[in-house]
C-alpha cells in the first residue's frame, strides 16, 4: 500500500462524503455520490481488491447513480436542507 | 498514540464514514439525502472488510498465474497475495447495497406521488392534518386524456388536408 | 432424494418465485394455486426433515460437497427443525388465506405479490436453516427486501411507514454485518460451529465484546426490542392484510432465533453469562419491553395497531426468558417462540377478515361483529384467551415455564412484568369482546353502520378455514404441550 496515495484518496473520499450530504441541489449531490463511489474503487484497487473495485464501479457507481438520478428527475431537484 | 491513530487508520476512516452516513440518515430531512446517507453507511462497512484483506508491502492481486496443486507441485505462498475471502463476501454486500438503494428509490417515488413532497417535515404535517385523497389516479387519467385529445385533433386536421 | 431435503426446503420456493410471474401471464388465478402447491410441498419437506432430526440427531448438509470450514453448511438440529416447520406451516396457511384479500386490496397485481411472497418465505427459511454467519446476512437481506416491497403496497400511509422501516432495517442488518466482520478478523472463520471452537481461546477480548454488542444491537432493531420498535406499529398496520399476516408473526421470531443461535451457539454460555453480564441486560430489556408494549397497547384505538403493540410485548417475554439463563427460562422462551408465532398469525388473519368484510380496522368499527361473524370471532376469543394465558390454550404453558424460570433465577421484576402483561391483555381483549358483542353503547351513534351492517357476513371459506385451523392448533399445542416439550424443546434448549 503506497501510503501517500492512500492518504490523498482518503481525503478525497471524506470530502466527497461530506459534500454529498451537504449540497442542497440534489442532482449535484447524486453526482458527488457517484464520484465518491469511484474514489472508493480507486482505494480498493490500491488495496489489491481489483474484483471488488470493478464490481463497485459497474454496479454501484453506474447503476446506483442512474437510479438516484431517475429519482431526482421524477421528484424535486432542490432540497430544503 | 502514534500507533493508535496512524497504525489503525483504516479503522478510523471507516468509522468516520459510517458516522457521516448515519448522521445523514437520521438528521437530514430530505428523503434522497437519507438514501445517500444509507449508501455511504453501507459502503463504509464494505471498506472495512476490504481493508482487512489488504497487506503491507505491495502484495499482488489474488490471481494465480499457473494453476497450483496436483502432483505435489509447489503450493501457493499466501503471503504474496491479498486475502480473497473478504472480496467474495463484499461482492454480495455491494449487490445488496444497490438492491436496497433501488427499493428505497421506488418507495420514495410512491411517497412523492402521494404527498407531492419529499421533505420529511412536510410529509409529517400532511399526515397529521389528514391530507386529501390520493390523487395519482386522477393525474394519470387526465394525462392520458390530454394525449388522446391531441391525437384526435391531429387525425381530424390530416383528413381535412387530404 | 431424501438426503437433499435440507437444500430443497430453500430452493423450491426460490425457483417457484421466479416461475410465478410467468404463470401469471397466462391466467392470474393460476398463481394462487401454484403458490399453495409449492408451499404445501415445502411444508411436507420440512416436516419430513423434522422427523429425521428427531430420529437421527443433527443433520449437517454441505452445499456443493465442500467440507465444513471451507464451504457453507446447512445445520438442522431440534431448534431449527421446529422453526422450519413453524415457518412453512404458517406461510402455507397464510397463502391459502390470502387470495381474497389480495384480490380486493391489490387488484391486478396478484402475480407479482405472490412472487415476492415466495421470496419472503425463501428468505425466512434460509435464515433459519443456515450454519454460516455471512450466509445468514445474505438471507436476512433477502427477507428484509421482500418485506419492504410487501409492506409498501398497502393502504394510505404505507410507503412512508415502509421508508422508515427501510432506514432502520438497513442500520440493523449493517450492524450485524459489522459484528460478523469483527468475528471474522479475530477467528478467521465464518462457520458457526468452527467459530464456537475458536472463540474458546479468545476469552476477554475487546474485539469480541464489540462484535457481540454490534450483533445484538443489529438484531434488536430487526426484532423490535422496546426502544428500537418504532418502525413496527406503522409498518404492520398499514401493510396489506396478507403481508402483515405473513411478516408479523415471523420476522421478529426469526430474529430472536438468530439471537439465541449466536449468543448460545456461537459465543457459548461461558462467554455470554460469564464475561459480559449479557443475560442481566437481556432480562431487564425484556421487562422494559413488556411494560412498554402493554402500556402503549392500552392507548390504541385501531385494532391492528393494538395487535402490533401486543407483538412488541411478546418479544419482551422471549428476550426476558433468554435473559434468565436457566433451563425453565430457556424452555419457556423457545416454547413461547412457537406459541407466539401461532397466536400472532391468528390475530392478524382475524384482523384481515375484519378488514375484508367491514372495510376498516378501527376498534369502533368492530361494533356488533360477533353475531354476524360467529366462527371468526370464536377463533378470536380462543386466541385472545391464549394471549392472556388461560389454561388449556398454549399461551398458559409458556408463561408457566417463564415464571418458573424467573422465580428460580430471582428476577422478581420479570415475574411482575409477566403478571402485569396478563392483566393488560385481559383488559385489551375483553374490551374488544365488549365492543364486538355490542354491550357498550357508544356516544357517537354510527349512522353509517346501518348501511354497511347488512353487508357484513361470515368470512369467505378460503379465509375462514385457515383461521379456524390456527385456533384449533392453539388448542392442540396446549393439550399436547407435554409431548412437544419433552420430545422437541428439551433437546432444543442450548446447554447451559
Amino acid at each position: 500500500m503506497i501510503i501517500p496515495f492512500d492518504i490523498i484518496l482518503i481525503l478525497f473520499i471524506f470530502i466527497c462524503a461530506i459534500a454529498a450530504i451537504t449540497v442542497k441541489d440534489l442532482l449535484s449531490a447524486v453526482m458527488i455520490l457517484g464520484a465518491y463511489s469511484f474514489f472508493m474503487c480507486l482505494l480498493w484497487t490500491q488495496m489489491a481488491a481489483v474484483d471488488v473495485a470493478f464490481t463497485e464501479a459497474s454496479v454501484s457507481a453506474s447503476i446506483g447513480t442512474v437510479l438516484l438520478i431517475g429519482a431526482v428527475y421524477k421528484t424535486k431537484r432542490r432540497s430544503k436542507d | 498514540m502514534n500507533d493508535f491513530v496512524l497504525g489503525h487508520y483504516n479503522y478510523w476512516m471507516f468509522i468516520g464514514l459510517m458516522m457521516i452516513g448515519f448522521y445523514a440518515m437520521m438528521a437530514k430531512k430530505n428523503l434522497i439525502k437519507k438514501i445517500i446517507g444509507m449508501n455511504i453507511f453501507q459502503s463504509a462497512i464494505i471498506l472495512f472488510y476490504i481493508s482487512t484483506s489488504a497487506k503491507r508491502g505491495g502484495v499482488s492481486v489474488p490471481i494465480l498465474e499457473h494453476a497450483a496443486g496436483g502432483h505435489g507441485s509447489h503450493g501457493v505462498d499466501v503471503a504474496h497475495y491479498a486475502n480473497p475471502l473478504p472480496h467474495v463476501l463484499m461482492l454480495t454486500a455491494i449487490v445488496v447495497m444497490v438492491a436496497t438503494l433501488g427499493v428505497a428509490v421506488a418507495v420514495t417515488l410512491l411517497i412523492y406521488k402521494r404527498y407531492k413532497t419529499i421533505e420529511e417535515d412536510e410529509i409529517l404535517m400532511k399526515i397529521k392534518e389528514g391530507s386529501s385523497a390520493p390523487k395519482e389516479l386522477v393525474d394519470v387519467r387526465s394525462q392520458k386524456d390530454s394525449i388522446k385529445l391531441r391525437t384526435n385533433i391531429e387525425y381530424r386536421t390530416r383528413n381535412v388536408e387530404l | 432424494m431424501f438426503l437433499q431435503h435440507p437444500v430443497l426446503i430453500v430452493i423450491i420456493p426460490l425457483i417457484a418465485a421466479v416461475i410465478t410471474p410467468v404463470l401469471g401471464l397466462w391466467k392470474k388465478v393460476l398463481c394462487y394455486y401454484w403458490v399453495v402447491f409449492v408451499l404445501a410441498l415445502t411444508t411436507l419437506a420440512s416436516i419430513d426433515t423434522l422427523f429425521a432430526v428427531l430420529r437421527d440427531g443433527t443433520i449437517h448438509y454441505q452445499l456443493g460437497g465442500w467440507p465444513a470450514p471451507f464451504g457453507i453448511e446447512l445445520v438442522i438440529d431440534h431448534l431449527n427443525g421446529m422453526m422450519l416447520v413453524l415457518i412453512t406451516g404458517i406461510s402455507f396457511l397464510v397463502s391459502i388465506y390470502s387470495y381474497r384479500t389480495v384480490e380486493s386490496e391489490l387488484p391486478g397485481k396478484i402475480d407479482f405479490f405472490y412472487s415476492i411472497f415466495l421470496l419472503q418465505v425463501t428468505g425466512f427459511l434460509g435464515i433459519v436453516i443456515t450454519g454460516d454467519l455471512f450466509n445468514l446476512y445474505v438471507f436476512l437481506e433477502i427477507a428484509a427486501l421482500a418485506g419492504y416491497a410487501l409492506i409498501a403496497i398497502g393502504e394510505d400511509g404505507a410507503p412512508w411507514a415502509c421508508f422508515r422501516y427501510i432506514v432502520m432495517g438497513t442500520i440493523g442488518a449493517s450492524f450485524y454485518l459489522l459484528g460478523v466482520g469483527y468475528i471474522y478478523i479475530s477467528t478467521g472463520s465464518l462457520n458457526m460451529a468452527d467459530v464456537h471452537i475458536l472463540l474458546q481461546d479468545l476469552q476477554g477480548s475487546k474485539v469480541m465484546t464489540a462484535a457481540v454488542a454490534f450483533i445484538i444491537t443489529g438484531l434488536a432493531v430487526k426484532m423490535a426490542l422496546f426502544p428500537l420498535h418504532l418502525w413496527l406499529p406503522d409498518a404492520y398496520t398499514k401493510a396489506p392484510s396478507a403481508s402483515s399476516a405473513l411478516i408479523a408473526p415471523l420476522m421478529t421470531k426469526i430474529s430472536l432465533y438468530v439471537m439465541i443461535r449466536i449468543l448460545f451457539g456461537v459465543f457459548g454460555t461461558s462467554w455470554s453469562i460469564g464475561m459480559i453480564p449479557l443475560t442481566e441486560i437481556l432480562a431487564w430489556a425484556g421487562v422494559i419491553a413488556i411494560f412498554g408494549g402493554a402500556i402503549m397497547a392500552l392507548a390504541q384505538t385501531d385494532f391492528k395497531r393494538l395487535l402490533c403493540y401486543v407483538v412488541v410485548a411478546e418479544v419482551g417475554y422471549i428476550v426476558g426468558g433468554m435473559g434468565l439463563a436457566n433451563e425453565p427460562g430457556m424452555k419457556g422462551a423457545i416454547l413461547h417462540i412457537l406459541n407466539d408465532a401461532v397466536m400472532t398469525v391468528g390475530l392478524f388473519t382475524v384482523a384481515g377478515i375484519i378488514m375484508h368484510r367491514a372495510k376498516s380496522h378501527k376498534l369502533s368499527d368492530l361494533k356488533d361483529l360477533f353475531p354476524k361473524m360467529p366462527l371468526t370471532m370464536t377463533a378470536l376469543v380462543i386466541i385472545g384467551l391464549s394471549i392472556i394465558g388461560v389454561p388449556p390454550t398454549c399461551g398458559f404453558f409458556s408463561k408457566w415455564y417463564l415464571i418458573q424460570g424467573a422465580v428460580q433465577a430471582g428476577q422478581w421484576a420479570f415475574v411482575v412484568a409477566l403478571l402485569f402483561s396478563s392483566l393488560v391483555s385481559v383488559i385489551l381483549f375483553f374490551r374488544i369482546f365488549e365492543i364486538g358483542y355490542g354491550f357498550k353503547s357508544e356516544d357517537h351513534a354510527h349512522s353509517h353502520d346501518s348501511g354497511s351492517a347488512t353487508a357484513i357476513q361470515e368470512a369467505p371459506l378460503s379465509m375462514l378455514l385457515p383461521t379456524m385451523a390456527i385456533a384449533i392448533a392453539i388448542l392442540i399445542i396446549g393439550f399436547y404441550n407435554q409431548t412437544i416439550v419433552s420430545n422437541l424443546i428439551n433437546l432444543a434448549v442450548p446447554k447451559l
